[in-house]
Order: structure tokens, then sequence, then C-alpha cells
């Protein structure tokens, strides 16, 4: 697959911090890639120096396979930290303002604000808007140039789930219109429901990257408890595809290759004379392997 | 450079700050340009002459109204030079100028279109001042020969460069500094104390190149060089290259500032 975005060895320091080091990625055309890692990580230096308002110390990257440009920024629309507009200046001027630095005629901006809804509003000045109404003019002014790339750094922090929802419907529409859209957030929940793609960030370092499918594809694991841990440890013995065990306070943890079928599980306990308290399937989320992933590096 | 300036047109509307002090600047230095020779008159009826009539100081005559109302505009330019300090600032503080840039416009456009935007401004304003001098000199004693009428023009060729290397001043002053607060309090400081304080203990031959006072050179005090019964002091081309030296220094300054810092 094509890449919109090649990163070689990426570099900020601050005096003696280093934001991001040595970052290598590819990001494939037609991905919803998300960016993950804690406040800090890293995320927005990188996005920063990939839309050169922040100098890197070292590395490269190439856009669409060219050197980064004023030419292939405007092919790239993108939303760093916080919606930035002028207060003072109504949603449909400040369009007019974005328009006008990438070349794009009038007529597409009302088309952008019916798009994110906020066509209604257009003409109230930007700081009378609320901050979900702030964040999707944002958009709007990102997707202007129709761009290929669309770059959102953190678009739901802040927002009320209602708006949530409408930010991450918003995204996956723009992504299934074959829009490279790449996602920064410390959210796992959200880069699982929304990405397709990950790279998992830890003091700008890159510690994972791939399919988001292979990052959350886990063993799972069912607690046990009741009577005697012992007792269950040695009755599992018998049943198919244990993996490994682990007592977790008064729980035994029972990691499967496979996900069991429970009703056998309970069945063969009680056939073995182990009555179960608990038998609980945990369904396994990415945040576990995300805090596996990050604190195997501390 | 059509496209850089509407863009900056289209961030003006509904700049309240902007527009309230232009429209301040306008009013007030037009108003003190019409009625110069009457406030003149009255200081000078309250001093020395309290009858008045031994001594009238000729302000609004060709050609002479040139080099004085140039420089009595000039003391105006601090309302220019507070506007330049907003236009810059509010950027950083609305973080307008990372997001301009985000949306691909490179850092030497953002600039260029500042200072274009800085250009068109001090045009105006010496436009303002020439219509000024024009109409006083003519209400004043009529159409009179060009080469008396237009005799001291330079002085207004030399309003126009000393204003623009203020606002330039003020205008890279800003980028360092981002903060309108902190930004008006040095420039106020260093051009009205600092640079006079330095005079007290830097040799003449130093301080006379100190960026200011070179632009002041371009203008000088008509009311003191009477006193002093010199003629009044035309600048020479020395003076002219070294004020657009500073403009082309701080214009470079900001430049290589812009090209190298993080937004």
């Amino acid at each position: 697959m094509e890449n919109v975005l090649s990163i070689h060895g990426l570099t900020k320091r601050y005096g003696r911090i280093t934001a991001v080091e040595n970052l290598d990625l590819e990001i494939p055309r037609g991905t919803i890639f998300g960016l993950l890692g804690p406040n800090g990580s890293g995320k927005t230096t990188t996005l920063g120096m990939l839309l050169d308002v922040i100098r890197p110390t070292g590395g490269t990257f190439q856009w669409f396979g060219q050197e980064p440009s004023t030419e292939s920024r405007k092919r790239v629309g993108a939303i760093l930290e916080a919606p930035l507009f002028y207060p003072y200046l109504s949603g449909v001027n400040n369009l007019r303002v974005v328009a006008k630095i990438k070349n794009v005629p009038e007529d597409q901006i009302m088309m952008r604000l019916e798009m994110v809804g906020l066509l209604e509003r257009k003409d109230s000045p930007f700081q009378t808007y609320s901050l979900g109404m702030k964040q999707r003019l944002a958009i709007a002014g990102a997707m202007l140039s129709n761009p290929e790339v669309l770059i959102l750094d953190e678009p739901t922090n802040g927002l009320d789930p209602q708006g949530i929802h409408d930010i991450r419907a918003l995204i996956r529409e723009i992504g299934k219109s074959g829009v490279t859209v790449i996602l920064a957030s410390h959210l796992l929940d959200e880069v699982e429901k929304v990405c397709s793609h990950v790279a998992v960030l830890q003091r700008g370092k890159r510690l994972y990257s791939g399919p988001v499918d292979t990052l959350s594809h886990r063993k799972p694991k069912v607690e046990l408890a009741g009577g005697d841990l012992a007792a269950i440890r040695s009755a599992l013995l018998g049943f198919p595809n244990v993996d490994g065990m682990e007592i977790d306070e008064q729980k035994l943890i029972v990691t499967f290759a496979d996900t069991p079928d429970t009703a056998a599980l309970n069945k063969h306990m009680f056939a073995q004379g182990v009555v179960l308290s608990r038998l609980v399937l945990r369904t396994t989320s990415l945040e576990e392997q995300f805090l596996e992933i990050t604190s195997a590096t501390r | 450079m059509k496209r850089l300036l509407e863009i900056e047109a289209l961030k003006l509307r509904n700049f309240r700050a902007f527009w309230i002090l232009i429209i301040l600047y306008a009013v007030t230095m037009a108003l003190m340009l019409f009625f110069l020779q009457g406030t003149m008159n009255n200081l000078i009826d309250m001093g020395e002459n309290p009858a008045g009539g031994l001594f009238r100081w000729d302000i609004n005559s060709f050609p002479d109204n040139w080099h004085y109302l140039s420089y009595v505009a000039g003391f105006f330019t601090f309302i220019l030079m507070i506007v330049v300090v907003f236009l810059v600032s509010s950027e950083f503080s609305y973080k307008t100028i990372r997001q301009n840039i985000i949306n691909g416009m490179s850092r030497m456009e953002w600039l260029s279109g500042k200072l274009l935007l800085i250009g068109v401004v001090t045009l105006a304003c010496t436009m303002l001042v020439g219509l000024a001098v024009m109409a006083v000199g003519i209400i004043d004693g009529g159409f009179v020969s060009p080469n008396i009428m237009f005799g001291k023009a330079n002085f207004l060729l030399g309003y126009f460069i000393q204003t623009l290397g203020y606002l330039v001043i003020s205008f890279w002053l800003t980028l360092m500094v981002k903060r309108s607060g902190i930004a008006i309090g040095v420039l106020f400081i260093y051009t009205w104390f600092l640079e006079n304080i330095s005079r007290a203990f830097l040799d003449d031959n130093v301080t006379r190149f100190l960026p200011i006072r070179s632009m002041n050179k371009l203008v000088q005090n008509p009311f003191l060089a009477i006193m002093d019964s010199k003629v009044l002091d035309q600048p020479g081309v020395f003076e002219y290259a070294v004020a657009i030296f500073y403009i082309a220094l701080f214009t470079g300054l900001s430049v290589w500032y812009l090209k190298n810092r993080d937004i």
C-alpha cells in the first residue's frame, strides 16, 4: 500500500528533555491511523513537526513521497491541540481566511459548514460557540481544501458525550470517503473504536505500530473463585486450552489460548467436586494491553 | 502580494482594537494638524506676549509647514505602534499564527503579509499628513508657485520612513516577547527614556546612531531649530541611509527569528 507519510528518525529535544526520539513511522493511504500515548508522550510535538510549526532537532519526513512544502501542507488538513480561530470573527469569516490561505474557492465554505452542521450559526462570532461547535468548525476548516489527509489531535477532549459521539461519527464518515485520518489520542477506547491502525508512543519513543486488531488480540482470561483455590487449580488440570494461572487476591485468574466455553467449564468443575462462587469471562481491553506495553519500558 | 493583503484584510474585519485605535489616531492627528497654528498662538500668548501680535509662529504657510506638521504628526506614531503590537500579539495569544501555518502559509508569507499591512498603514497615514499639509497651506496663503509649495515636501518622505522604522521595530519586538503588555512597556521605556538616559554616559558619536534617534533625525524638531536660530535642519542622504539600514536590520532579524523558531 502507498504511504501518505514516511517518517525517518524524527527527533525533537528541548534542552536536556527529549520529546520525540528517533521516530520511524509509515502511514498507509486510506487508513484511520491512531497515534496513541499518555499525555506528554510526544504526540503533539510529532504532529507539530509534521506541520512545520515545530522545528525538528533531527530526522526527516516525506508527505506523499515528497519533501515537505507549503504545497504538501495544503493537501493536509489539520487541527493541533485545540480549534484555533480569530475569536471576534464569525464562523464563515474565519473559514474565508482559511480558504484564502489554501487557495480554495469560497463556495466550498458553505458545503463544509453544512457537513459539520454549523450553517445556522455561521454568522455568530467564534467566541460565542460551544466547545463542540468550535471543534466542528475546526474540522470544517481542515476539510476545506478537500485534503487527502486529515490530522486531528485529541478531537474529543473536553466534549460532552453527545459531542464526542458526533465528532467520532464525523471522523468515521470522513475516513470512509477515502481520506487518510491521523488521530492523536490518549484514549484507548477512542482509538479502538475509530482507528484501523495504531502506533503507541511513550516518552517520545514508538513502542508498537500496526493494525489495531493485532494489538487488541489478547488471550482471554477467566476469573474463578469459590472455597479452596488450590482445589480449583488442580481441578482445572484436565480442562483443555488452559494457558496459565495466577492468583489475584481471592481469585484465580486463568488464561486461555482460545475463548473457553464457560458453561462447559462450570460443568467440568462441578464434576470434579468444585463449586464455583464466581466465574467471569474477562473481556480484555486495549487499555490493559496498553498499560502492559507502556509499563514494560518503565 | 494581493493574496497576502487580502488575508490580512479578512483578519481585520471586526477586529475592534485595531479600528478603534486607527480612528482615534486619524481623528486626533487631523484635528491637531488643522489647529496647530491656533494652538501655538495660544501657547505663545500665555507666555511672553500676553497681548499677542508681537511674534507669530508661522506654521501653516508653505513650504515650512511640511516640516512643522510632519514633526507634530510624529507624536501620534505611538498609537500606530500600539496597533502593530496588537496585530502581532493577538496572533500569538489566539495561536492563529500556528493555524495559519498549519493551513499552508509559509512563515515568510505570514511575515510578508504583516509587513505589507504595516506598509499600507504607514502609507495611508503619510497621505493623511500630506493632505493636512496641503489643506492648511492653501487655506493660509492660497496657491503659490510649485517650487515654494512643495519646497520642503521631502519631510513627508522623512515622515514615511520614520514611521515605517518605528513600526518595524515594534513588529520585531512584539515577535520576540509575544505579549502586548510587555511589548508596549518595553517600547515606551526604550523610546522615551532609555535612549535619552544613554546620552548621559555614552558618547554622542554612539548615541546618534541608536535606532530611535536615527529615525527622529529624519524630521528634526523645527521649534528647537528656530530657538537656536539655526536654519531648519534638512536630513541628508546619510540620515536616510541609516534609517533604512535599521528598517532592513529589524526586518532581517524578524525573518531570522521566525524561520528558526517553534511557533
